[in-house]
């Protein structure tokens, strides 16, 4: 729990942000990478955390963008090899799930308060008013920051306000605990690829990810962005 | 015949050491008898001498004794004092700021009572008492705070003596210990939103999309250990809660957050703490991304005391974000 105190200090630290916020609906979209399997967006997104410069800003545009093409390569390498997940593996997925329903809901709750607060905010009401009443949900002036900032318009707002967080975020946990398991297949693939070669596994993944990252026509659009290194995904799945 | 003009007598006392005995003295006494007579002539005469022996260590001591010898006999002996007795009661660390050492100390030696009473720590003084004057009693002394202490072993010596400074004493050790940390660790389970700029949907545009993943949580608890080679009460200085390193790892987006720490079971001023960006812990490598904080207050002693760690306003890379699994504790022992 928050001290009162604190979430005071976060209040009076974040308003004028989240006042400037409210007012722009001006952000607008880029493409950065492309590749057969799709493209990947992004809001020119300006630091809307004070703390970060430019530098560390950009490292995390790097690194968002990073998870979303391993993201690509990831489900081209289970399609090109052919991995499906056993049935025991199967079956854990649905236990692990079963067991983290509480923490789907909870999370639900949490980001529908938040997208409430924003369209409330986008139709006009204080912010000021808001964030004392999210902080009682466990959310933070922070986070309505972040939400205001992607989501300017009331149209944006209720679009996130539309959405069934339980749903969504019970996928977003069904996708992960497979990947896992995914991430494990490749990585007995890209094992035995190793052995076969007489390379390091470092070696071995990386050719493997290159080969899958040309297959399908991987590219970057904008160059201020970097192609992600082609190693490490598998070596803690 | 000459003139009687002055006569006196006249006592030398040696003293010699003796080194047998390191912690006895040897005194001869000589009597002798001065005559001054009118032609100024002086007469000496040696008329006696004795020889004693005092002894400050207990059990020691022996009577001295005539030693014949000159021309007059012994005129008689001196018994070496008797050593009081002291014995260590308890040493009360109830109040670890404020340790008190509980000796009793007797008077053996009804002619030499107890004079002082004091408490050395590695052979220096750190408090002492004159006595109360009777016969036996009960004496506190005053150690410095615990966690002045170093670590390793600390010799505490109560110390009782007479006038003539006939000693006796006890001693006890004080051993302190800073292990390696304790460490609890959970998965934590999160769920965070980023966005989909090429959201679809009865309104199309961009929409928040959860993502979800497992997180590594571990609570490191440094702590130092004070033991007594005696008889202890309070025992609240058994465990001094130092400082907590709580550390939130993945491969996945680097969460950013917000940590304070509870002790139960601590007597120190503050009982709680908030943890400040740290160092992360040596097993984070990439691709396992860490971030790490850290903080402590100053002696938080307890018996059993323990402590829990809450993460909280957890964002992911500045992404709202849900998080289970956000409190560890860990007891003391």
């Amino acid at each position: 729990m928050i001290p009162a105190s604190m979430i005071a200090v976060i209040i009076s630290g974040s308003l004028p942000a989240l006042f400037a916020l409210a007012a722009d609906n001006t952000k607008t979209d880029r493409v950065i990478a492309q590749s057969d399997i799709g493209t990947v967006h992004y809001k020119v997104v300006e630091c809307i955390d004070p703390a970060l410069s430019a530098m560390e800003c950009h490292a995390r545009e790097q690194r968002q963008l990073t998870r979303r093409l391993h993201e690509q390569w990831i489900t081209a390498a289970a399609k090109t090899y052919a991995v499906v997940l056993t049935d025991d593996e199967q079956a854990m997925v649905t236990r692990e799930l079963a067991s983290e329903k509480d923490h789907f809901a909870g999370a639900a709750r949490h980001f529908h308060a938040l997208a409430l607060a924003a369209l409330e905010v986008r139709r006009g009401k204080d912010p000021g008013l808001v964030v004392p009443e999210l902080a009682k949900h466990g959310v933070t002036a922070k986070e309505l920051e972040w939400e205001l900032a992607h989501f300017p318009t009331i149209r944006d707002a209720e679009r996130a306000a539309a959405i069934d967080y339980f749903a969504t975020s019970e996928e977003s946990g069904r996708v992960y605990l497979t990947r896992r398991f995914i991430l494990q297949h490749l990585q007995t693939i890209v094992t035995k690829r190793s052995a076969n070669e007489h390379v390091s596994f470092d070696v071995a993944e990386e050719e493997f990810w290159s080969e899958i990252a040309g297959a399908i026509h991987m590219r970057i659009i904008d160059s201020t962005f970097e192609m992600p290194e082609k190693k490490g995904i598998l070596v803690n799945p | 015949m000459r003139k009687l003009y002055a006569f006196w007598l006249t006592v030398v006392v040696f003293l010699v050491p003796q080194l047998a005995s390191a912690y006895c003295s040897t005194y001869t006494v000589i009597l002798s008898q001065t005559t001054l007579f009118g032609d100024g002539s002086v007469s000496v005469l040696i008329t006696g001498w004795d020889t004693y022996e005092v002894c400050d260590a207990v059990g020691g001591g022996t009577d001295g004794g005539p030693d014949g010898g000159g021309s007059g006999g012994g005129t008689g002996s001196v018994t070496s004092p008797i050593p009081p007795y002291i014995t260590l009661v308890n040493i009360d660390t109830t109040d670890p700021y404020q340790p008190i050492v509980t000796a009793d100390v007797a008077t053996n030696d009804p002619d030499d009572p107890v004079n002082r009473i004091s408490l050395d720590v590695n052979g220096t003084t750190v408090d002492s008492s004159y006595s109360s004057g009777t016969p036996f009693a009960r004496y506190q002394l005053h150690l410095p705070a615990i966690i002045y202490f170093p670590d390793g072993t600390t010799s505490l010596t109560a110390k009782a003596c007479s006038a003539a400074l006939v000693c006796a004493q006890v001693s006890a050790n004080m051993y302190r210990t800073t292990p390696s940390p304790n460490k609890a660790s959970v998965d934590m389970f999160a769920t965070w939103l980023e966005l989909d700029e090429a959201g679809t949907g009865p309104l199309e545009g961009p929409i928040p999309v959860p993502m979800s993943g497992y997180f590594g949580h571990s609570l490191r608890q440094m702590y130092t250990t004070t033991l007594f080679g005696g008889p202890e009460v309070g025992a609240n200085s058994h465990y001094l809660i130092r400082d907590s390193l709580v550390t939130v790892s993945g491969v996945l987006p680097v969460p950013d957050w917000s940590g304070a720490v509870r002790a139960s079971g601590t007597i120190g001023w503050w009982n709680s703490w908030g943890l400040f960006t740290s160092a992360n812990p040596v097993d984070c490598t990439l691709p396992v991304r860490c971030s790490s904080k850290s903080g402590g207050v100053s002696g938080a002693f307890g018996y059993a005391p323990s402590v829990t760690d809450q993460v909280s306003a957890v964002l992911f890379e500045g992404q709202p974000a849900a998080v289970t699994n956000t409190s560890l504790s860990i007891s003391f022992p």
